[in-house]
C-alpha cells in the first residue's frame, strides 16, 4: 500500500514537471526586443481600460504603445510637436480651441480616426464626470465640442483661457506623463458602463498591438500596417516591447548587468546599485555618464512652511529656516551628489531658460539658496527670540520653537532628506520633531496641515511658468484644518492679494506672448523671494539607466533630443523620434546596435522610408536593387513590394540551349536558396531544442535524485 | 522576621556561590559585561555629534578617524555602535524588569487564588502567548510612527513580554501552594499577598531571573525587527536602526560592509552571550541539567 503510494506520488511530480517544461514557450528574439522594467505587479491585467480607476496605463504601456495623442511636448527642447492632429487655432477671446486632425490616421482595426472620434471621447467624459478618470477636469473646463468636417473639430471653453492647449487632464496633450486619451467611436458607443468595461484587447492609433499580458509580463508587437508608416514611411525599429516586472531592486540591477534589461522604469535602482551596475557593464548609462548621473525631474522639491500657524506665519522666520538649510549637505549626503540646489519651484529645462534669464538680478539679490546660520542667528534676535539652556530658541510669546517636520515613511526620498534637515534645523536651535506617517493618514495629514514644515515635489511647471506660480493663489487657500486642493496646491496656507492680481493677470494671458508673460514672472517671483512661502530645496533627480548592448539613440545629456521617460506617453516618440517642428528634419528614435543588411529588388514603386537603423532610404522604383536593413527587407517581400531576387529579364536573342541553361542555373540557385534557408531554419531550431532539452534535463536529474531519495528512505525504514 | 530576611540573604548568597561556579553562568556574563562596558566607555570619545549627518566624509572604509569608518550620510559607524548597544540594552532592561515583574504578579495571584480570576487571567495569557507577537507589535508600532524614542519602544515590546513569565510562575505557583509549609502559613492566619511575598516569593526568585534574561534576550531581537521595518526610534540609535539605514542605502549590495556588518556582528555576539547566561542560569535552577 505504501509503496504503491510513493509510486503515485512521484509519478504526479513528474508528470506535473513535464507538462510544465512544455508549456514553457520560446523567448522573443533578444536583439529585436525592448525590456523595461516596471515597479510592480499588474493587478488587473485583463483590464485595459485606462478610464477606469485603479488602472495603471503606464506599467500596462498602455499609454506609450496603443494610443497615441495630438500633441506631445519635449521639455528639453520646448517643441510643441504635433502627432494625431496638426495644428490649434484659438478664437480671439479664448473661449474656444479649434483642432486640425491628420488625415490619414487609422484605428489598429482599420477605421479611419476622425472628429467623430473626439467629439465622442468629450461627449462620453462630459456624460460620465465624475465616474471616469479626469472627467470632471474635463467637465470643469469644456462646455462643448462640435465636428466641423471629419478632419476639423471646435472645443467650446465654459471660461477663456489661453492655455487650454497645455493641460494634459482636458486635452490630447502629453506633458508630464501622459494626456487626455481620444477613444475609437465604434468600438466603445457599443459600450454600457464605460468604467467596467475591460477594453481587451484595446485598440487604438499606436504603432503596437497586445500579444498577451499576465500579472508580471506584458507582451506588445509591432503593426505592419501602422499609419505613420504609410503617412510619414517610418516604422519602429523594435519588434517585440515587453513591460515586465523583474522583482525587487537586486534582480533588476543583475538582469541590467546581464543585458536582460533594456530601461527599467524610474525609481527603481538606487543610485549605489546603479553604479555598481555600471562598473560590472560598460553599456548601462543614465542621462550623464559622470555625477550627477541623473536627468531632471519635472517636480523640484521644496519644504513647504506652514503659513497659517505663528510663529512660521513670519516672513523673517521663514527667511531664517531657510538660511539653516545647508543645500549642498542634502545633494551629497541625501541624494549622494545626484542633484542640485533649486532657487525655486521649477525645473532647469531649456524650455524655461528665457524666464530665468529674466530674473537672474533677483535671484543674486535673495540669495534664496544660501546656507548662512549666522544670518538666521540674527533674525531671531531682532525678532526678540531668545535662546534656552538646552539650546533651543524661545519666541517672544514664551514658547520653545519646536518644528514639526511630516515625511512620508513610504518615500526613502523623503525619509533620507529628513534626517539631514532635522540634523541642520536641531543645529540652529529648533527642536525638530519628526512625525512619520504612510498611507491615508500621511496623505490627510499633509493636506490638513497638521505640519510646521513638509518636503514636497511642485509640478509640473515644466516649460510654462504659469501652473507652479498658480500654485500659490489665495483661491486655494482653505482653513487650518481643512483639506487643502492638493498639496503644493497652497497647503501651506499662503495669502497675498498683491501677488493674486498678477497670476490673474497672467492667466489670460496667451503663452505666446513671451514678453508680457516674462514681466508678469518677474513681478510675482519677486513676491515669492520677499515672503519665501515654501522655502526653496532641491532639483529632483530622475535617475534612469539605459542599457546601450542592444538598443542605441537613447536620450541623454550628450545627445538631448529628448526625454528618457519609458513610464510616459512620450515614450512611443523616443521610440520612433519625431519630426521636429522648428526643423522640419525627424530626429531621433532607438536602433539596435547591429543592423543586419541585405539586397533587395524591388517589383513595385516603394516611397521614401526609414529603415530600422534610422536612416532614410528611396523612394525606389520597380526593378531598382537596393541594400537595405534585413528587417526592412522582410516587411517589403512580405507586403509583395519586393523579391529577394532580381527579376530575370527576358532573353530578346534567342539562342540554342541558352534558355535551358538559364532556366538550369534558375533552378539551381533557387534549391540552393531554399537549402540556405532550410538550414537557417534548422540552426535556429536546434538552438531553441537545446535550450528546452538543458531545461528538461536538469528537471530530470532532480526528478530522478529526489526518487532516489524516497527509495533511499523507504529501503532504509525496511 | 530577621530570620527570614537571614534565610532570604543566605539563600541568594548560596545562589551567587553556585551562580560564580558555574562556568557557562561567568562566561555568559563576562562576554556581555565586556561589550555593554566598552559601549559605555567608547561613547566618552565618540560623543553623540559623531553620528549628526554630514559630521564625515560620507561612504569612507575603515580609516584612523573614524575606525569602523562612515556611511553614505556622513555618521561614523563607531560611534553609532556604542550609542546603539547602550540603547538597545537600555531596552533590554526596560522590557525584561516590566515583563518579569508584570509577569509574575499576574502569575501569582492567578496560581495562588485560582478559580474564576484564574480562568480569566490564564485566558488572557493564552491570548498574548498564541497571537504571533511580532505581528502585534508590528501594528502598534506603525500606529505611533514617527514619535516612538527608545523608552516608548521598550514599552511596546514589553506589553507581550510578560505572558510567558506569568505562565511560568503560574505553573509554579499551582505546585508550590499545595506544600505543607503554605498550609502551615495559611494555618498561622497569614493573608494571601503576606503568603505569596514571604513564602512563595523566594522560592521563585531564580525563576524570575531566568525569566528576566530570556526577556531580555527577545527583546533586544524584537528591537532589532521592528527597527529594520522601518517603525524604529528615528532620533535614537539602536542596533535594529543602524541595520535599518544599512538595508535603506542597499550597503550590501554596494559593499559597503563596515556599515552593515558591525551592527549583525553585535547582534550575535550580544545574542550568544546572553544565551550562554541563560543556559548557565537554567543550570542552576536545575540541578539535574548541572555538569557533573
Amino acid at each position: 500500500m505504501k509503496k504503491t503510494l510513493t509510486f503515485l506520488l512521484a509519478l504526479t511530480y513528474i508528470l506535473t514537471i513535464l507538462f510544465a517544461t512544455v508549456s514553457y514557450s520560446q523567448p522573443l528574439p533578444r536583439e529585436k526586443t525592448i525590456y523595461i522594467a516596471i515597479g510592480g505587479r499588474i493587478a488587473d491585467p485583463t483590464n485595459f481600460n485606462l478610464y477606469a480607476p485603479g488602472v495603471s496605463r503606464s506599467s500596462t504601456g498602455l499609454h506609450q504603445m496603443i494610443y497615441e495623442y495630438f500633441f506631445y511636448i519635449n521639455f528639453e527642447t520646448g517643441e510643441y510637436i504635433p502627432w494625431l492632429a496638426e495644428r490649434y487655432e484659438y478664437s480671439p477671446d479664448y473661449k474656444s480651441i479649434t483642432v486640425y486632425l491628420r488625415k490619414g490616421v487609422k484605428w489598429s482595426d482599420g477605421v479611419p480616426f476622425t472628429a467623430d472620434d473626439v467629439v465622442f471621447t468629450y461627449e462620453l467624459l462630459l456624460r460620465e464626470a465624475p465616474k471616469m478618470i479626469w472627467s470632471s477636469e474635463v467637465a470643469k473646463w469644456v462646455e462643448s465640442v462640435e465636428k466641423i468636417d471629419d478632419y476639423t473639430v471646435k472645443i467650446n471653453l465654459k471660461e477663456p483661457n489661453p492655455r487650454f492647449h497645455l493641460i494634459r487632464e482636458v486635452f490630447p496633450v502629453v506633458r508630464v506623463w501622459g494626456g487626455l486619451t481620444i477613444l475609437p467611436k465604434h468600438i466603445w458607443e457599443k459600450v454600457d458602463d464605460p468604467v467596467k468595461f475591460k477594453n481587451n484587447p484595446p485598440i487604438g492609433t499606436g504603432p503596437f498591438k497586445l500579444v498577451s499580458a499576465s500579472e508580471t509580463t506584458i507582451i506588445y508587437e509591432r503593426r505592419d500596417d501602422w499609419w505613420a508608416t504609410e503617412v510619414f514611411g517610418i516604422r519602429p525599429a523594435p519588434k517585440y516591447v515587453v513591460f515586465q516586472y523583474f522583482g525587487p531592486e537586486e534582480s533588476v540591477a543583475a538582469r541590467l548587468a546581464a543585458n536582460e534589461i533594456d530601461t527599467p522604469f524610474i525609481g527603481i535602482l538606487s543610485l549605489g546599485t546603479f553604479k555598481k551596475v555600471m562598473e560590472t557593464n560598460p553599456y548601462v548609462r543614465a542621462w550623464y555618464r559622470t555625477e550627477p548621473y541623473a536627468w531632471l525631474d519635472p517636480c523640484p522639491r521644496a519644504f513647504m512652511v506652514q503659513n497659517a500657524r505663528y510663529p512660521w506665519s513670519l516672513k523673517e522666520v521663514r527667511r531664517a529656516l531657510s538660511y539653516l538649510i545647508n543645500r549642498e549637505a542634502i545633494a551629497t549626503l541625501a541624494y549622494e551628489g545626484t542633484t542640485s540646489p533649486s532657487w525655486g519651484i521649477f525645473p532647469y529645462y531649456g524650455g524655461l531658460k528665457p524666464y530665468f534669464d529674466a530674473i537672474s538680478d533677483l535671484i543674486e539679490k535673495y540669495e534664496p539658496t544660501k546656507y548662512d546660520p549666522t544670518k538666521a542667528e540674527e533674525i531671531f534676535k531682532n525678532l526678540g527670540f531668545t535662546k534656552g539652556a538646552d539650546g533651543v530658541w524661545v519666541t517672544p510669546n514664551g514658547t520653545r520653537l519646536k518644528l514639526v517636520y511630516l515625511v512620508n515613511g513610504a518615500n526613502a526620498e523623503e525619509m533620507k532628506v529628513a534626517q539631514v534637515v532635522a540634523d541642520q534645523l536641531r543645529e540652529g536651535g529648533i527642536d525638530v520633531e519628526l512625525k512619520i506617517l504612510t498611507g491615508p493618514t500621511q496623505a490627510d495629514a499633509r493636506l490638513r496641515g497638521d505640519w510646521d514644515m513638509a518636503y514636497q515635489p511642485f509640478c509640473p511647471g515644466d516649460t510654462d511658468p504659469f501652473d507652479n506660480l498658480e500654485l500659490f493663489h489665495s483661491k486655494y487657500y482653505v482653513k487650518l484644518g481643512e483639506r487643502a486642493p492638493w498639496y503644493e496646491r497652497n497647503s501651506f496656507r499662503y495669502k497675498n492679494p498683491e501677488y493674486d492680481k498678477i497670476i490673474d493677470e497672467l492667466a489670460i494671458t496667451s503663452p505666446s506672448d513671451v514678453e508680457k508673460c516674462k514681466q508678469l514672472f518677474r513681478k510675482a517671483m519677486e513676491i515669492l523671494f520677499e515672503d519665501m512661502p515654501v522655502v526653496p530645496g532641491m532639483q529632483a533627480p530622475a535617475l534612469v539607466p539605459f542599457n546601450e548592448y542592444y538598443w542605441i539613440g537613447w536620450p541623454s545629456a550628450d545627445n538631448p533630443w529628448n526625454m528618457p521617460v519609458s513610464w510616459w506617453a512620450m515614450f512611443n516618440l523616443v521610440i520612433n523620434g519625431y519630426k521636429s517642428p522648428k526643423t522640419g528634419e525627424w530626429v531621433g528614435g532607438v536602433r539596435p546596435r547591429t543592423v543586419e543588411y541585405t539586397t533587395v529588388y524591388f517589383t513595385k514603386d516603394v516611397p521614401k522610408f526609414r529603415g530600422v537603423d534610422l536612416n532614410w532610404y528611396g523612394p525606389y522604383k520597380a526593378g531598382d536593387a537596393a541594400r537595405i536593413p534585413a528587417d526592412d527587407a522582410e516587411f517589403w517581400i512580405a507586403k509583395g513590394y519586393a523579391s529577394f531576387k532580381p527579376t530575370i529579364p527576358t532573353p530578346t536573342v534567342t539562342l540554342p540551349g541558352v534558355e535551358a541553361l538559364a532556366s538550369d542555373i534558375k533552378d539551381v540557385k533557387t534549391s540552393v536558396d531554399a537549402l540556405s534557408s532550410s538550414i537557417k531554419e534548422l540552426g535556429s531550431k536546434i538552438d531553441a531544442l537545446t535550450g528546452q532539452l538543458s531545461t528538461l534535463m536538469m528537471v530530470q536529474v532532480l526528478t530522478l535524485i529526489l526518487v532516489l531519495a524516497v527509495l533511499a528512505l523507504y529501503f532504509r525504514k525496511k | 522576621m530577621a530570620k527570614k530576611i537571614t534565610y532570604i540573604i543566605a539563600s541568594i548568597r548560596g545562589g551567587i556561590s553556585v551562580a560564580t561556579h558555574n562556568r557557562k553562568f561567568m562566561a555568559g556574563l563576562v562576554m556581555f559585561l565586556l561589550v555593554a562596558i566598552a559601549a559605555i566607555i567608547g561613547s566618552y570619545f565618540l560623543p553623540k555629534s559623531y553620528y549628526r549627518t554630514g559630521s564625515f566624509k560620507p561612504g569612507q572604509p575603515p580609516n584612523p578617524e573614524n575606525p569602523l569608518g562612515t556611511d553614505t550620510l556622513g555618521r561614523d559607524v563607531l560611534a553609532q555602535l556604542c550609542w546603539g548597544i547602550q540603547n538597545s540594552i537600555r531596552i533590554g532592561v526596560i522590557v525584561a524588569t516590566i515583563g518579569t515583574l508584570v509577569g509574575a504578579a499576574i502569575g501569582f495571584i492567578s496560581g495562588y487564588y485560582g478559580g474564576v480570576l484564574d480562568r480569566v487571567l490564564s485566558i488572557i495569557i493564552d491570548v498574548f502567548l498564541s497571537v504571533p507577537s511580532l505581528l502585534f507589535l508590528i501594528l502598534i508600532a506603525a500606529l505611533i510612527r514617527g514619535t516612538v524614542t527608545v523608552e516608548i519602544m521598550a514599552l511596546i515590546i514589553s506589553i507581550t513580554s510578560w505572558a510567558w513569565p506569568a505562565r511560568q510562575i503560574r505553573a509554579q505557583v499551582l505546585s508550590l501552594k499545595e506544600r505543607d509549609f503554605v498550609y502551615m502559613s495559611k494555618l498561622s492566619g497569614m493573608g494571601g499577598i503576606e503568603i505569596i511575598v514571604r513564602e512563595l516569593m523566594p522560592h521563585m526568585f531564580q525563576w524570575m531571573g531566568a525569566n528576566f534574561i530570556n526577556a531580555f534576550l527577545v527583546a533586544v531581537l524584537t528591537e532589532a525587527g521592528l527597527s529594520i521595518l522601518g517603525l524604529g526610534p528615528q532620533r535614537e540609535m539602536t542596533l535594529g536602526m543602524m541595520i535599518y539605514w544599512a538595508l535603506s542605502y542597499a550597503a550590501i549590495f554596494r559593499g559597503m560592509w563596515w556599515w552593515w556588518s558591525s551592527p549583525v556582528l553585535v547582534l550575535i555576539y550580544l545574542f550568544f552571550s546572553l544565551y550562554v547566561l541563560h543556559l548557565g542560569f537554567d543550570e542552576i535552577i536545575n540541578p539535574r541539567t548541572r555538569e557533573k
